[in-house]
């Protein structure tokens, strides 16, 4: 059975996911059905038992997380789907694998919030909880598609990004997103490229499991190889065992944060458009982006000159590159689809320019028109 | 008769540079850490294989003495991470180790679930009536009318019979022992670890720093001569008869012992047919 | 025989970890053990094997120690008596 589906589909984005995630390497996948995020967990039914690999149906979100935590420790590439409830009850369990720096991707389908919400409906209300998900000091990576094409790239670059850092990547993708049909192009086996964890070089009676090199990341034996080691969520020092000292506590949470923080240009992505010359641009992700591309171009055709950042990683946030660009910039507008989150972290960080919120609680977009006419309202 | 320099048997299963434990006098996890290793070692157990999972508590601290590959993982989340272990990787030897409320308080369903599925772990439960490292609070197991610090005026809820539970839900192996059974507590680990199944051992485990402190049941040795006082080995009653009263009657013995097909072995029969069937559609 | 043909045992205590429960006192069907006046560096009072030549080897101790801090060493023993020609029979059978 093939591993990789080359070829071009009219396709669902819940279902690239899972395409991707297995053209990743993802081998075990561990979840909870819900609404609108169930069709990975379908697909992932029928498509890991055929490339050798495990999909099980927990009895619930909590212990989906668990299991992919116990999988990636076993060496395998783990995955698992959910929606904001669900994510709610993984929380702890992604703050484990944070702690434990267990590779794995969780994917966030987005609907209506808080609680039960409308489950069948759109929203971006999880920005924060991606970010803020587990208690405690951590840092977060987060990839926001825009599309079903992206819902299969990002999600192979989710599982590349967890395995090279060693943690818990986010894909947040709105219901939109993950239920809309459009063209999606698989391409060659050999054109998808996968990165893997790095694997201990020296034998068990050297190996430190949470030693590190420049790149603040341990290299990782998995169980069964004959390493020994001890793992566990208490704070604890580079041989695994609980460290309680004072130093402790600052030296693994520094070397957590920084892994990600000294690292955020290699890792952040952007999409930029007709920002060259832009007066007022648009921040924005997954699906409201797509209708501020439209209102850009909208807006060019009126005569502004109006430009778009789309941000396709969300975490951790572009606040230097945001920065920079609002000098440049007389204003900014954040449409989200929520009761705004997204635009206080644009205030934070764009220090040159106005900053303008244009919230929309879903769970329909904001269309062209409205971001449109939300541009030309700012005044200039 | 110094131990310093002279090795002892189970020194090799143990990871010595963590001792003396952080358990309180008289505490029985020390107990079941001992069986477990002689237990790994008569049934000569792969300690490369050996995966060993625990979740929050004194009993969660139990993964950490141990010269294996160990995880100590989150409150009652032992057992969901140890299935993702195991299934990922069916080639391990997957134990849980943890205490009566990290298995069957915060943790109870995912234990029902396991034992549904019949995934070829060892759980064993230390039920020692209380929550000792939060300092003796109510436990899913603490008997009716006891003192904690949560139910000063006495318990007025029922227990928990574990027994009776890991038997409904479906476990291929159920037994109890109190700690005071060392051989037959070892011997019946060690047949947990030989079953390709689900496997229970609940171990009655005493407390004596805090459960025995609160309802005046004297020095570790009183606690431990109660034990034995109201002991009995039944084995293979029904569950349903293995009652367990701390101080009226403590049945203990095997209770389930069956053959049904392991979960890992499923989910490669699984794949089998899922291959076939899209041989068949995709040609 | 004399009291060396007669011991069976070594008994091997590791003081600095024991906690001091009595259990190895209590248990012990032949009265091996005595609690010291010594506290270890835990702070716990530790029992000694006073009566090392009366094991049985039946580990009873060895078993209940829940601080895994006893280790009875069969010996081997030199002479020849019925059924009881150990050479050198350790505890890892």
């Amino acid at each position: 059975m093939n591993e990789i589906l080359t070829g071009t589909y009219l396709a669902q984005g819940d279902w690239a996911c899972a395409e991707g995630a297995i053209a990743a390497g993802c081998r075990f996948f561990a979840a909870y059905p819900i609404t609108p995020a169930t069709e990975i967990m379908e697909r992932m039914a029928v498509r890991l038992p055929q490339v050798g690999g495990d999909f099980v149906q927990f009895e619930d979100e909590i212990a989906s997380m668990a299991a992919v935590v116990g999988a990636s420790y076993t060496g395998a590439k783990a995955m698992t789907a959910t929606s904001g409830p669900g994510l709610s009850l993984m929380a702890e369990n992604v703050g484990l694998a944070l702690m434990t720096e267990a590779p794995c991707v969780v994917v966030d389908i987005m609907r209506g919030g808080p609680s039960t919400g409308q489950p069948t409906m759109a929203a971006q209300g999880d920005l924060m909880q991606a970010r803020w998900l587990t208690h405690g000091d951590y840092e977060m990576i987060a990839l926001a598609p825009a599309s079903v094409q992206e819902m299969f790239d990002l999600t192979i670059e989710a599982f590349n990004l967890a395995e090279r850092y060693r943690l818990p990547v986010l894909l947040l993708a709105d219901a939109l997103i993950g239920q809309m049909y459009e063209r999606l192009v698989i391409p060659e086996a050999d054109q998808v490229r996968v990165e893997n964890r790095k694997k201990p070089t020296v034998g068990p009676s050297d190996y430190l499991p949470f030693q590190v090199d420049d790149s603040l990341v341990p290299a990782m034996a998995c169980f069964g190889e004959g390493y020994h080691f001890y793992v566990t969520g208490l704070t604890h020092d580079e041989s695994g065992y609980p460290d309680m000292s004072p130093q402790g506590q600052g030296r693994l949470v520094t070397r957590l944060c920084a892994k990600v923080r000294e690292r955020a240009g290699e890792i952040i992505r952007l999409d930029m458009y007709h920002l060259e010359d832009a007066e007022v641009a648009v921040v924005a992700y997954g699906m409201v982006a797509r209708s501020a591309r439209r209102a850009v171009d909208l807006a060019r055709e009126r005569g502004l000159r109006a430009g778009l950042l789309r941000l396709v990683t969300v975490w951790p946030f572009p606040t230097r590159f945001l920065d920079g660009l609002s000098h440049r910039l007389k204003a900014l507008l954040v449409p989200e689809m929520n009761c705004g989150q997204l635009v206080h972290e644009v205030r934070g960080a764009a220090r040159g320019c106005s900053v303008h919120s244009l919230p929309k609680p879903g769970p329909i977009p904001h269309s062209a028109e409205e971001i449109m006419e939300a541009m030309e309202g700012i005044e200039i | 008769m110094s131990g310093g320099q002279v090795k002892f048997p189970l020194d090799d299963l143990l990871r010595r540079d963590r001792f003396p434990h952080l358990w309180c006098q008289g505490c029985g996890l020390g107990i079941i850490l001992s069986a477990f290793c002689r237990a790994v070692q008569e049934a000569d157990i792969d300690l490369d294989h050996l995966v060993v999972v625990s979740g929050i508590g004194c009993a969660g601290r139990l993964s950490g003495y141990l010269n294996c590959d160990s995880f100590h993982a989150t409150h009652g989340r032992a057992i969901p991470l140890a299935s993702g272990a195991k299934i990922a990787n069916p080639d391990l030897k997957v134990v849980v180790i943890s205490g009566d409320g990290d298995l069957f308080a915060i943790g109870g369903n995912h234990f029902v679930h396991a034992a549904r599925r019949n995934l070829e772990m060892l759980v064993i439960c230390s039920n020692n009536f209380n929550y000792g490292m939060t300092g003796g609070q109510l436990g899913p197991t603490t008997p009716f009318q006891a003192l904690t610090k949560t139910t000063p005026f006495g318990n007025w809820e029922e227990p928990l019979n574990l027994v009776q539970l890991a038997s409904a839900a479906g476990a291929t192996y159920v037994a109890r022992w109190t700690v005071t059974y060392t051989q037959r507590l070892t011997n019946s680990i060690k047949k947990g670890l030989q079953r390709e199944g689900f496997a229970f051992i609940e171990v009655v485990s005493p407390c004596p720093a805090i459960y025995g402190e609160m309802n005046e049941q004297g020095s570790a040795w009183q606690m431990w001569e109660e034990l034995e006082a109201v002991s009995r080995i039944r084995d293979g009653i029904p569950p349903a008869e293995a009652s367990l009263d701390i101080h009226e009657r403590i049945i203990c013995g095997d209770f389930i012992d069956r053959e049904r097909a392991g979960y890992t072995l499923r989910l490669r029969q699984n794949r089998d047919v899922a291959r076939q069937k899209a041989l068949a559609s995709y040609g | 025989m004399d009291e060396v043909q007669r011991r069976l045992a070594h008994i091997h205590i590791r003081s600095s970890e024991c906690k001091g429960c009595r259990y190895c006192v209590e248990i012990c069907p032949k009265r091996v053990y005595e609690m010291t006046t010594v506290y270890n560096e835990l702070g716990y009072r530790v029992p000694q094997a006073s009566h090392e030549e009366e094991c049985i080897v039946c580990r009873r101790c060895e078993t209940a120690c829940p601080d895994l801090a006893i280790y009875v060493k069969r010996m081997g023993v030199r002479f020849n008596r019925r059924n009881l020609s150990v050479v050198d029979a350790s505890y890892q059978r």
